[in-house]
């Protein structure tokens, strides 16, 4: 055996393939892998808990009572009387006690 | 490879034979890829289970646009048997596993004897010289695939491969000295 011999073996031992049956290995390490995380994760139901269940209503009930408070201020501004000021209107007179001066 | 992208789209989608099909056809180049660097058949079997998983978990971050599946199976396989080979204490004796041989009690004495210098050369060279040698000189990768994989330029590929070469050439030269030239005499 040369030298180029000797290299081209080594190659060509270092080139070797896998045992039989790598791949079930592989497979069933994989269906494996996604059982565990089937049981692992519970359903989306009951993985959220009471609060994460009551989310929608809450925000539900939030914009339900804008609206509300939105729609009273509206109906009070139309059905509140308008108080119309006269521009003739005297100017309001002094208390006599504003008129008193002080003689000190 | 034309069907390799039908077959990763329906893997991508959970197919489990789609997913089979992958393994069956990718498994030798991983596992190659893995004994080398790892130098142990068990741990070598190990990373390429761990390689396929991480595969399929990440299946839908894989771009064809960008490279082969190949390409992107050894990225994250050199990742992966990097993170094994740093996590391990510093080489000192070698403990690679021996590789068959197929000769005569005679010969293989001294092939076993070559082979085994040799291994403990490739297992004792710097890390990415390693990888960079194994994909090119037994993977047969092409030095452009080489830097994607690594993620480093062509030219320092070919560097670490010429360096690692040159490394595992001297091992050969110790048992297989050059004949040294014969002098020529002048006739005067």
């Amino acid at each position: 055996m040369n030298r180029d011999e000797a290299w081209q073996d080594w190659l060509a031992r270092r080139r070797d393939g896998p045992r039989t049956g790598m791949a079930d290995r592989i497979m069933s390490a994989w269906q494996k892998e996604g059982t565990d995380a089937a049981v692992a994760q519970p359903a989306p139901s009951s993985r959220r808990g009471v609060f994460g269940r009551l989310i929608p209503y809450v925000l539900w009930c939030a914009a339900a009572l804008v609206c509300v408070v939105r729609v009273y201020s509206v109906v009070s501004l139309l059905v509140s009387p308008v108080v119309m000021q006269s521009e003739e209107a005297e100017p309001q007179e002094l208390a006599n006690e504003q008129l008193v001066v002080s003689r000190t | 490879m034309d069907d390799d992208h039908l077959i990763i789209a329906r893997a991508q989608t959970g197919a489990s034979d789609a997913c089979r099909a992958l393994v069956e056809r990718y498994q030798g180049v991983v596992w190659t890829f893995c004994r080398n660097l790892l130098h142990h058949s068990a741990d070598a079997e190990d990373a390429t289970q761990e390689v396929f998983l991480t595969a399929f978990r990440r299946l839908d971050r894989y771009d064809p646009d960008r490279a082969a599946f190949s390409t992107w199976l050894l990225t994250i396989a050199r990742n992966h048997c990097c993170n094994r080979v740093q996590q391990r204490q510093p080489a000192g004796e070698p403990h690679a596993d021996p590789l068959d041989g197929g000769s005569s009690p005679e010969e293989h004495a001294t092939d076993a004897e070559v082979w085994q210098e040799l291994d403990r050369a490739l297992e004792h060279l710097p890390l990415e010289q390693r990888t960079a040698f194994v994909l090119a000189e037994i993977q047969d990768r092409p030095h452009a695939e080489i830097a994607l994989i690594e993620g480093v330029e062509l030219g320092t590929v070919k560097s670490r491969v010429s360096r690692a070469k040159a490394r595992l050439r001297e091992v050969l030269q110790d048992w297989f000295p050059e004949p040294s030239p014969v002098p020529v005499r002048r006739t005067s």
